[in-house]
């Protein structure tokens, strides 16, 4: 085999299985198609209950969530997507600000979703929960010395606090709620209070963060419920417990994973039926057992090892302000300082 | 002054020399004549410590530096001089670098005496600040008999470093390598298969023959 | 074209944001890019050509195998040792936690300051350096080095005045190399919260959306790059010095306690940035077979297998046309800037060639692109092309200048093969 030969083929190769990975299965004209940075292991279940449930068949894509905005925005109105399907707040409200969801409001979905966890233009549904609240040492911290975010700001924590990278979705979108609950000027000084009182440069993952805590590295930090519900899991009596954060005032952040159906989907009632139905009981139930997380569907009741943790009061800001306020919430901690 | 005794060393599996023995006087120039695979170039490296044999000792101006066929006294303190088949100057350095490579411990004017002695000595001025890359091959060769002459070596060895001239230039340079090397009284032992050449360059010839030394 | 691309975005400033990067962000970006490249620059080439010299010139117990081994962390991703490293001696990883409980010292975060992640580089990036210094040293005529001893120097002089000025311009193509990674990376950066330009790119376009003030930022780094690019050619001079009487005697023995010791530091270096961290990863696999282990992994290992060779097929194809024409023409001047520019694309971290690659296409996203778009927004957003792209390069230069070195006597393209090798050669 000569060179060209070699090259040539190598090329269509390459093209040949890139593609072949890469592309949706023919669609068929009544089924749906989904692209998603959910990972399918989190999908796959719900879309075969609704393919038994309803006989409509499902296409998905996963990929980074990132990527799959682009390639939305390119796609065009020759997209294939009928529905998109992302983690936060601010990655939904960014797809819908960018004109690629329709936006869809029925009373199906209005009375299964809380409104704070919908877009108020219908651009996009919040399907489930996950809370960012305080997790502590039980060794060296009382309860009762812990009350608000806005709290860990101040000189008691000195020394003690471990956070997560200001890099990561879910530290900016609690610092966008910071933003709307205390204004700018306050917000600021919050983020100021943290980075004096870290124990340690912010950490890469909130597991580093509970792992730290457990080292004696610091006493009290910040994380997804669903990541100290792994780390339970693995070391039941790990000496580690979440508090309900701003109880008494605003509540819990929460944050959200969900979809919306594409602004040039192909099949857009199918898409609307399938987000009626995962925002269902029957779909919520699933959800929760899946990753850990809460129910976005007030009626349906969490799994039992989320339970345990106990109830809380959420933060009724609308979760699109977290896409509002993203870019002021990062200029905000670059400019104080968190890494 | 030089004495090397009982030398007996294996050349790619054979044994090449057995009972070797020369002695060399103070200024004596010595050739070591014999084909290739005799065990002449084996046993200049043994001479100069960078090889070791089955047996032997070398003795240079009263001191041990080998026994046994094993090196007492380093490479770097025999105070022996070598000029290589190739020559092995380095590359990277100008000519006047090279030859003050060996005398870096003295003052940068004694350097510079010293180089200018040994360039006019060797017939070559003004070639300093030249690279060898821009120097012919016999100016490359006399740059490295200077370059090995600079730390006044007791003992100075010249493996085969006419081979890679042509006739016309080698017959004027072995005559001229001669002159240099009676005009700095230096011992000194050149391995060469040509006879003319020997016989040109040298006081005393050796032949290797029966794995001893012949001198005629 | 990315770096066309990347250049014109110049021409669209969006100033408020452009503002807010220049005046907060730039000044402690630049030094601490500046303080991460200098770090590891003299930390990869200190121990890359000490390492190659010392498996090439000295003979000492185990060196035979260590020679090959020392390749071995280029098997490594580099975010990989950062993830071992970091769960081994931070805060909380057993080495601190037994230095704090054991030896009762105080606890610290590896973290902070840059010494960690300067080392953490160092160990995953050597072997660019080691790998082009021993490929020099083993060319170094052996005659050189006895002259030298002959003449008196001790075996550091030798290695400072000959060898090293000798390997001179591989020591800086292997430093060229790490550098590029190290301002490319953002896998070790992000474990370990060390901002550099890589971050701000990343903040412009993923936190302001700002696809223009990231590319203003590229282009940035660009300029670097060719900087460094530069200072490397610089540094390569004009003399190659070859010499095909490759020996296995080694001009050093290393025998007793000294020998004992090089091996024991080329073996800790081994360990350190392979084995331990190997064993480490092998123990936490274990450990999560039994409780994670699923269909997703599959998934995952097959997908990230394909891209691996579909990226370096196409780039084995790419690298195989630019590289043989490069050795035959060697007066097209287009040719070899088009290879110098190819080059480049590893200066370009994955974020530069994304920004370049999706800005360019935004523009002329009138053409119907399906298929190109699929291949684009899924390959090219990998870092991976670059990196085969410049090892293939490399590898086909160094095959076929040795390869043209052995046909030279052959070859009916004497005159200029001679003509070449006298200018690169200095026998």
């Amino acid at each position: 085999m000569n060179v060209k030969t070699l090259i040539s083929s190598a090329v269509i190769f390459s093209v040949l299985t890139v593609s072949s990975v890469t592309a949706v299965q023919a669609a068929s004209d009544d089924s749906v198609t989904v692209y998603s940075s959910r990972k399918e292991h989190l999908i796959k279940p719900l879309f075969e209950a609704f393919t038994k449930d309803t006989g409509i068949k499902v296409d998905y894509l996963t990929g980074k969530g990132g990527a799959l905005i682009e390639r939305l925005k390119l796609e065009g109105d020759n997209t294939q997507a009928d529905m998109f399907m992302t983690v936060d707040a601010g990655n939904l409200w960014y797809t819908g600000s960018q004109g690629l969801f329709q936006s869809v409001q029925t009373e199906t979905l209005k009375s299964n979703i809380p409104a704070h966890l919908r877009d108020p233009n219908g651009l996009w549904t919040g399907l489930s929960v996950r809370a960012r609240t305080i997790v502590y040492s039980t060794e060296r911290v009382d309860p009762a010395d812990l009350s608000t975010y806005a709290d860990l700001s101040t000189d008691k924590w000195k020394g003690k606090l471990c956070l997560r990278t200001s890099k990561k979705i879910y530290t900016k979108s609690l610092a966008a709620s910071v933003i709307y609950n205390h204004g700018e000027d306050k917000a600021g000084d919050i983020i100021s209070g943290w980075v004096d009182n870290l124990a340690a440069t912010p950490n890469a993952k909130d597991s580093h963060v509970m792992n730290a805590i457990l080292a004696g590295q610091c006493d009290v930090g910040l994380v997804n419920t669903y990541y100290y519900g792994r780390l339970i899991a693995k070391n039941p009596n790990a000496p580690l417990k979440l508090f309900w954060a701003n109880q008494d005032t605003t509540g819990v952040h929460v944050n959200v994973s969900g979809a919306g159906v594409t602004k040039h989907a192909s099949n857009a009632a199918g898409a609307t039926k399938l987000l009626e139905y995962l925002s269902s009981a029957k779909a919520q139930a699933i959800y929760g057992s899946l990753n850990k997380e809460y129910p976005a569907n007030q009626n349906v009741a969490s799994d039992d090892v989320v339970s345990a943790w106990g109830s809380f009061k959420q933060d009724k800001m609308n979760l699109s302000q977290a896409g509002i306020l993203q870019a002021d919430a990062v200029k905000l901690m670059q400019l104080k300082g968190y890494r | 002054m030089l004495a090397v005794n009982d030398l007996s060393l294996t050349y790619q599996n054979n044994e090449v020399l057995d009972g070797f023995n020369l002695e060399l006087d103070q200024g004596d120039i010595f050739a070591l004549l014999g084909d290739s695979g005799s065990g002449k170039s084996s046993a200049l490296r043994f001479i100069a410590g960078l090889d070791n044999a089955n047996q032997g000792r070398v003795e240079l101006d009263g001191h041990q530096l080998s026994t046994d066929g094993k090196h007492q006294v380093t490479p770097e303190s025999r105070e022996v001089g070598m000029v290589f088949q190739d020559y092995a100057l380095f590359p990277h350095m100008t000519v006047e670098k090279n030859i003050t490579f060996g005398i870096s411990d003295q003052s940068k004017s004694e350097q510079q005496a010293r180089v200018k002695e040994l360039l006019s000595l060797i017939g070559l001025k003004g070639i300093e600040k030249k690279y060898p890359h821009q120097l012919s091959g016999g100016e490359q060769q006399r740059v490295a008999l200077a370059r090995a002459l600079a730390p006044s070596p007791k003992l100075l060895l010249l493996d085969e470093p006419f081979s890679s001239l042509d006739k016309k230039h080698r017959d004027q340079l072995v005559d001229q390598v001669r002159s240099i090397l009676k005009k700095a009284q230096v011992t000194s032992i050149l391995v060469t298969h040509d006879e003319d050449e020997a016989n040109v360059l040298a006081d005393k010839v050796g032949t290797i023959q029966d794995k001893r030394l012949t001198i005629k | 074209m990315p770096i066309f691309v990347v250049a014109l975005s110049w021409l669209l400033p969006e100033h408020e944001l452009w503002a807010h990067f220049s005046e907060n962000l730039l000044p402690s970006l630049v030094s601490s890019t500046a303080v991460l490249l200098v770090g590891v620059g003299i930390g990869v080439t200190l121990l890359g050509t000490i390492l190659a010299y010392l498996v090439v010139m000295v003979e000492f117990p185990g060196r035979k195998w260590l020679e090959w081994a020392l390749f071995l962390p280029f098997a490594i991703p580099a975010y990989v040792l950062a993830f071992v490293y970091l769960g081994v001696f931070d805060y909380s990883g057993y080495a601190q936690v037994w230095m704090r409980e054991v030896l009762g010292l105080p606890g610290f975060d590896i973290r902070s300051g840059s010494w960690a992640i300067i080392l953490t580089f160092v160990l995953v990036f050597y072997p660019y350096v080691y790998m082009m210094t021993r490929a020099s040293f083993k060319r170094q005529k052996i005659n050189m080095i006895e002259a030298g001893k002959l003449l008196g120097a001790s075996p550091i002089k030798v290695f400072f005045k000959i060898s090293l000025p000798l390997a001179r311009p591989a020591a800086a193509a292997g430093l060229l190399v790490t550098l590029m990674e190290t301002l490319a990376d953002f896998g070790v950066v992000g474990l370990f919260n060390y901002d550099t330009f890589t971050t701000a790119i990343y903040s412009a376009w993923g936190d302001y959306r700002s696809v223009e003030v990231a590319a203003q930022l590229a282009s940035l780094l660009v300029l670097v790059a060719f900087f460094l690019i530069y200072f490397e050619k610089k540094a390569r001079g004009q003399a190659k010095y070859y010499s095909a009487d490759v020996s296995n005697k080694k001009p050093y023995q290393a025998s007793g306690v000294v020998g004992w010791l090089i091996s024991l530091f080329v073996l800790g270096v081994f360990m350190l940035s392979f084995a331990m961290p190997m064993l480490q990863l092998v123990a936490w696999g274990w450990e999560s077979v039994g409780e994670e282990w699923s269909a997703k992994y599959f998934d995952l290992i097959s997908s990230t297998s394909v891209l691996t060779v579909s990226a370096a097929l196409i780039t084995v194809a790419i690298a195989t046309v630019l590289a043989l024409p490069g050795r035959c023409k060697q007066n097209s001047i287009w040719l070899s800037s088009v290879i110098r520019m190819a080059t480049l694309g590893y200066a370009l971290p994955g974020s530069v060639m994304a920004v370049g690659l999706l800005y360019g296409i935004n523009q002329i996203s009138e053409i119907n692109i399906h298929l190109v778009v699929r291949v684009l927004t899924i390959l090219f957003l990998d870092r991976l092309l670059c990196y085969y792209l410049l090892m293939c390069l490399v590898l086909w230069q160094l095959l076929i200048a040795q390869l043209m070195h052995r046909l030279s006597k052959l070859s009916r393209c004497i005159p200029k093969v001679r003509v070449y090798w006298a200018h690169h050669d200095y026998v």
